[in-house]
């Protein structure tokens, strides 16, 4: 593919950090080319939904939509924190790596490499960053303060809630809003109506999926299914919304099957080139303005590839900031049978939600926080192979018959904490391998701390209280003590105020290149307590926007 | 079955393996009989839905058991050990004698052949099943989640 206009600003990764920057530069009239590694997909024959055999069915795997990252120190899942261990009442309570490594999740790095990125099959949760989580380390002690505060982002979140179709009554606890939601709630789900008549805390989660038609896309019709795919375009991952707008404006190139393999530096310390494999064909391209938007984890691998004898830490790591601070999900989950409850594998993922603990100090002694959601259909109670398989143990005639009479009582309540980054979580470059273009993988490292198994029991805590009042038999508990897992990772190309502390300043500017810029997970400072980061980091996207184009 | 699914069983079956060496393995076919037998006794007919057997999950599932070394492994020590555990081949049991040895299995050691060998058949079983139009006759769901979704009121 031949360009043919010279672009303003190329754009690498397509993710909710690439897409909303390419949105705000394309809608102030800039012409952006943007690269993205992975392939497109097409939701109505990608995501079938619509045929027997759905629940055996996750995400898809196309050619090339799946990064190659390896695993260094997990830590080691010592018996003394055995009460942490995941059990069911289906697979009993034995753990066959007891005393060794921590595995990661079978699927290895979730993330999509794909037009859209990773929100092609994210859940659509939509949060605000409580305003307190900006200043993390001025109140807990601990981590790191944002360079920019809520009320910088917040005219930002707004526009991003208006262009997804966020859906809502509100955005949560001390998150002021200039304006309210563009829609009104969805309907609650059986399961989250139990849980709201059983507890004080339980809200309308937000969620960028369209609860009436909005945006020339239709209404959800509840199938429950948002991280297999969705195949109807009501849920806004950025391939229907930010890049359709975009791509309508005729400003945006989108080059799918676009690998960058490095940046090249040229005089001034500008980058002055990009090297790039697109559909298997070299070339080198000429750098106006750059971002990087290519995830927390494949940005700082991008970085460090890029060392050269001027620059041997890689590029952009003039602090020796690039690829420290991972920070990885962490996550418990509680679920059980209720009796009673009917038809809970209907509606809408995510629905409810409990901000209550979701500030930086919830916990006495400890640093952050976490929220609760209500998680039957995300984590797989949509069907009889998620009940057979967690919930209802047993075999035969009896157990048949078993599982048509609890089928629909499902409940699962889940809490995602924050992360306060540690020294040994980081993402470096493999020593050992490299991917088919000769560029070294990205390797993660990632360990618990104190911190977090205190905050792994506080979780666990609270969502087995959740599940009591609301009547659940507990029948099956996960989390990433025994697994590690990285639907939200963060921190490995963090924004500082000063260019000693981090990679780019409060606007995703890099201290060291000028013409180099980062939006991505990689550059929060902190997790935040629990909130997803998709509508933050588009928020982010959309504020770069407006900075480059002074 | 999907990527994500298959590597997960593998990693279930791959602790109880340690030391194994599939290059220097021989593979006993896992006979089809034995996993027919097997599955309907985890997933026998009743009133609204057929055995696993009618539904040809046995041949599946000897399919995915057979495309990978170590769970082809798992399984031979799995046959070996219900034929040898009842005094006699197993298909030559009693029925009740056969669940009682498979309810054995359901309590055992997760960490030893037939605890291990029983969860995974088991957890197999189950996906390979209810993914099945005809398993699921008489729950409250469609075949699939789409086209039609499920729209509110719900209660
Ligand atoms: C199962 C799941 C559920 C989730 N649910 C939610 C949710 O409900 N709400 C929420 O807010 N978040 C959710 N998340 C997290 C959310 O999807 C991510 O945090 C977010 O997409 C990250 O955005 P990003 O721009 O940092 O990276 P990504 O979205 O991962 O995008 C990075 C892009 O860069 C491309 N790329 C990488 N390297 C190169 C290269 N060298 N050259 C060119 N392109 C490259 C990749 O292919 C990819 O498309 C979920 C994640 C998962 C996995
Ligand atoms: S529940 Fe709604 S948003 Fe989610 S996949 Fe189904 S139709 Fe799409």
């Amino acid at each position: 593919m031949e360009l043919s206009k010279t672009p303003d600003v190329i754009v690498i990764g397509s993710g909710a950090g690439g897409a909303s920057v390419a949105y705000g530069l394309v809608s102030q009239g800039a012409e952006v080319l943007l690269l993205e590694a992975g392939p497109w997909f097409e939701p109505v024959e990608d995501y079938p939904q619509d045929s027997a055999g759905w629940e055996r069915r996750s995400f898809p795997v196309k050619e090339g939509s799946q990064a190659s990252i390896t695993f260094g120190d997990l830590g080691v899942l010592d018996t003394a924190d055995r009460d942490l261990m995941r059990w069911s009442d289906v697979a009993g309570r034995e753990h066959p790596q007891m005393g060794q490594q921590r595995l990661p999740y079978a699927g290895g790095y979730s993330h999509v490499m794909g037009v859209g990125g990773s929100t092609l099959h994210y859940v659509g949760e939509a949060h605000r960053l409580h305003p307190e989580a900006f200043r993390f380390q001025t109140l807990t002690g601990q981590g790191a303060d944002w360079p920019i505060s809520y009320d910088d982002l917040e005219p930002y979140y707004t526009q991003v809630e208006h262009l997804m179709g966020v859906a809502g009554t509100d955005a949560g606890p001390a998150r002021w809003q200039s304006a309210g939601f563009a829609l009104p709630p969805h309907p609650m789900s059986t399961g989250a109506q139990v849980l709201m008549q059983s507890g004080d805390g339980w809200v309308v989660n937000p969620r960028a999926v369209n609860s009436e038609a909005y945006d020339e896309r239709p209404a959800c019709n509840y199938c429950g299914q948002c991280s297999r795919g969705c195949p109807l375009g009501d849920k806004a991952s950025v391939d229907v919304t930010l890049l359709r707008r975009a791509l309508d404006s005729g400003r945006l190139t989108l080059m799918a099957d676009a690998h960058v393999t490095r940046l090249v530096l040229g005089a001034g310390g500008r980058v002055s080139h990009l090297d790039v494999v697109h559909q298997g064909a070299e070339r080198r391209i000429e750098a106006p303005q750059v971002v990087l938007a290519a995830g927390a984890v494949n940005t700082p691998r991008l970085l460090l590839a890029s060392a050269s004898a001027a620059q041997p830490n890689g590029v952009a790591n003039g602090s020796g900031q690039v690829g420290r601070h991972f920070m990885e999900t962490l996550r418990w989950e509680s679920a059980g049978l209720v009796q009673g409850l009917r038809k809970s594998h209907m509606g809408l993922p995510s629905d409810a939600t409990d901000w209550g603990f979701a500030v930086p100090n919830a916990i006495e002694g400890l640093a952050g926080g976490f929220k609760l959601s209500h998680t039957t259909l995300d984590t797989g109670l949509g069907g009889p192979i998620g009940y057979a398989t967690r919930m209802v143990p047993g075999f035969g005639a009896a157990w048949k018959a078993q599982m048509r009479a609890h089928f629909g009582s499902a409940l699962s309540v889940a809490a995602i904490g924050q992360v306060v980054a540690d020294e040994r979580s980081k993402v470096v470059l493999d020593a050992a391998q490299v991917d088919r273009f000769g560029v070294p993988v990205a390797q993660i490292h990632s360990v618990l701390t104190q911190n977090s198994l205190g905050l792994l029991r506080a979780m666990q805590s609270e969502t087995r209280a959740a599940l009591a009042a609301a009547g659940a038999d507990l029948a099956d508990e996960t989390s990433s003590w025994d697994e590690f897992i990285a639907t939200h990772v963060f921190g490995t190309a963090r924004m500082a105020a000063r260019a000693e502390d981090g990679v780019v300043n409060g606007g995703g500017q890099s201290f060291d290149h000028e013409n180099l810029w980062i939006s991505d997970a990689s550059v929060f400072p902190t997790s935040g307590a629990g909130e997803a980061p998709s509508l933050t980091i588009m928020a982010l996207g959309l504020r770069m926007a407006d900075a480059i184009l002074g | 079955m999907s990527l994500n699914r298959r590597k997960a069983l593998i990693t279930m079956a791959a602790p109880f393996l340690v030391g194994f060496d599939p290059a220097e393995a021989q593979f006993a076919p896992v006979g089809q009989r034995f996993l027919g037998k097997l599955v309907d006794l985890i997933l026998p007919q009743d009133a609204q839905s057929p055995a696993a057997s009618a539904l040809f999950v046995h041949v599946e599932l000897q399919e995915v058991v057979q495309s990978h070394e170590l769970l082809a492994r798992l399984f031979e020590y799995g046959l070996s050990w219900l034929d040898q555990v009842g005094g006699r081949p197993f298909l030559d049991l009693p029925e009740a004698v056969q669940i009682e040895i498979l309810q054995f299995a359901s309590q055992a050691d997760f960490n030893q052949v037939p605890g291990r060998f029983f969860a995974v058949l088991r957890l197999m079983a189950c996906d390979i099943y209810f993914s099945k139009a005809e398993a699921i006759e008489g729950y409250p769901l469609q075949v699939a989640p789409q086209p039609e979704g499920y729209p509110p009121p719900w209660s």
